[in-house]
């Protein structure tokens, strides 16, 4: 099964954009867009957790069944979540600017059905995550995407 | 020193904004407004929660903290006082809507006659814009010469990293400018310095609509404005007054700058220093959890915020505050806060209330106005209320009190 899925993902043509929804594989491209200086994988049961350190912030994707279905991040920065998001972003971007946060200036949450996204923190100190609610693992908790 | 002024219907109505009630036309309207204790001297701010100012609160946000700043053209007395800016000691640097000043200020260029233009980070989203040089005067002292940033979201275009929550108008925004005086010396530091992929300083060339991450030097970095400041720059307190639990309509209290430095800064000799770590932390335990250098102090967040599975229930998605707490009855909870490198540890107590009862009473300021927000443990307006609060910079000390900053002490 496994087997079938990864050659399933190398006939697959390349990914211009990584990586929340997409295969797995975009991560590559993560890695190049983020100037990651330090990649770590593990694995959770299901899941499997990449790890991208760069200068300014930390990304962790974390992908079941070969697709990316959530990204955290905690630094001294945002990420361009233009790229990071993907397809999604657009999704994102649109909402994002309907949803006047409310009420006042805290952390903020962009909520757009299957789409969510989270963000707190202070200035050197920012932290945020995204996530596909569909395309979660059964038993895998929201608390353990950071 | 809470005062309740009762005003006559026909005064108030004036006032009425949505909040007015068919049921509410026969009674007066009673505002509570709240003044802390006077100080005076050329070091000291006034600040201001609510009270109908212009910019400030028109957002419709309650417990935002605002000041005015004063700007001049470089070398010049050609100056301009800007009111509604938020006092933040949760961010660095002097960031002012390019909409709101007069001025005419120089642009700051790299060696390559690049614009140099920053997307600040906030926990709350971004304010995108060029860096400019200006004469920044606080309070009574004198002017100093410094960068900031003028923000304006129709410069060039915003980076991916300038996505989350952009401040686009000082309407939309609710404030003309943000006063940084948190625990450090610039807003970024070292890692803008060395890497141009750190998400804050960009390059943007006069012939390009888009810019580059760059490397900026610390020293030409967006500054704490107290930093710069030749003398009271070691820090700030925050004094503010104790708020009624059913919240004040205008508070208002004083932004000091220095500590120890002279008569009217110096510590109480009550108060405990908590260390922060490298990035602004401390530690704090609450309901059993303990959030290990990952709690802060912050005038610039409206309400106390922690995560939901460790707080009471929150408000509906349909309601007016949502994402903030609505207990059926105000919960009384006490809270440990200790350095992120161990030291002293002290008790914090404090109190959530309904957040839909709180804001559909058309009051301003709350001490007990708590939302949710993942992983950390945040003080914000609510925790200042009540308290004497020290903010000490990033390699700096104080007379009076033990430590070297960056560090927070109540």
């Amino acid at each position: 099964m496994l087997g079938l899925a990864l050659s399933l993902l190398l006939l697959l043509p390349s990914v211009c954009q990584a990586v929340l929804g997409e295969p797995e594989s975009s991560v590559a491209q993560d890695r190049k867009f983020s100037a990651t200086k330090t990649y770590r994988k593990r694995t959770q049961n299901v899941v499997s957790v990449h790890e991208l350190v760069s200068d300014a912030l930390t990304i962790r994707e974390f992908a079941a069944n070969g697709i990316i279905f959530a990204v955290a991040w905690n630094g001294m920065s945002h990420p361009d979540v233009s790229q990071l998001f993907g397809k999604q972003f657009e999704i994102f971007r649109q909402q994002n600017e309907r949803v006047r946060k409310l009420p006042g200036r805290g952390p903020g949450k962009v909520d757009a059905g299957n789409l969510v996204v989270e963000y707190s923190g202070h200035m050197r100190s920012v932290r945020g995550r995204a996530y596909l609610l569909n395309q979660i693992p059964p038993g895998f908790s929201l608390e353990d995407i950071q | 020193m809470a005062s309740r002024v009762s005003i006559p219907l026909m005064v108030a109505a004036g006032l009425c904004l949505s909040h007015c009630g068919n049921n509410e036309s026969d009674k007066a309207v009673q505002k509570v407004i709240v003044a802390g204790t006077p100080v005076s001297g050329s070091n000291v701010l006034s600040i201001q929660v609510g009270g109908g100012m212009s910019v400030c609160g028109s957002a419709s946000y309650p417990n935002e903290p605002c000041t005015s700043v004063t700007l001049c053209q470089v070398g010049t007395s050609t100056c301009q006082t800007i009111s509604d800016i938020l006092v933040d000691t949760g961010s660095v640097g002097l960031r002012v809507f390019s909409s709101a000043i007069s001025l005419s200020l120089t642009n700051i260029v790299d060696g390559s006659s690049n614009t140099l233009a920053q997307c600040a980070q906030f926990g709350s989203g971004s304010t995108w814009g060029p860096m400019a040089t200006a004469d920044v005067v606080l309070g009574g002292e004198s002017a100093v010469t410094m960068p900031i940033q003028l923000i304006n979201s129709s410069f060039k275009t915003v980076p991916g990293s300038c996505n989350f929550h952009l401040e686009t108008s000082p309407s939309f925004a609710g404030f003309n400018g943000i006063l940084g005086v948190g625990q450090f010396r610039e807003d970024c530091g070292t890692t803008c310095a060395v890497s141009n992929s750190n998400g804050m300083y960009f390059a943007c060339p006069s012939a390009s609509s888009t810019c580059s991450g760059t490397t900026v030097a610390v020293a030409n970095q967006v500054p704490n404005p107290v930093h710069k400041l030749p003398v009271n720059n070691n820090g700030v307190i925050v004094a503010m007054p104790s708020v009624p639990d059913t919240g004040a309509w205008k508070v208002t209290g004083s932004l000091i700058l220095g500590v120890g430095t002279q008569t009217n800064n110096q510590p109480l000799g009550t108060e405990t220093v908590y260390l922060s770590n490298s990035t602004g932390n401390f530690t704090t335990t609450f309901n059993s959890t303990t959030f290990t250098n990952q709690a802060f102090t912050d005038t610039g967040s409206n309400a106390l915020f922690f995560p939901a599975a460790v707080g009471p229930a929150t408000c509906s998605a349909g309601s007016i505050a949502p994402g903030f707490f609505c207990p059926t009855s105000t919960q009384s909870n006490t809270a440990t806060v200790a350095g992120s490198s161990g030291g002293s540890s002290g008790s914090v107590s404090f109190k959530i209330a309904n957040a839909v009862s709180l804001l559909n009473n058309g009051d301003t300021a709350f001490h007990n106005l708590g939302g949710t927000m993942n992983t950390y443990f945040d003080w914000g307006l609510p925790f200042f209320f009540g308290r004497t609060v020290t903010v000490v910079i990033q390699g700096k000390t104080a007379t009076g009190l033990t430590g070297t900053g960056p560090y927070i002490a109540f």
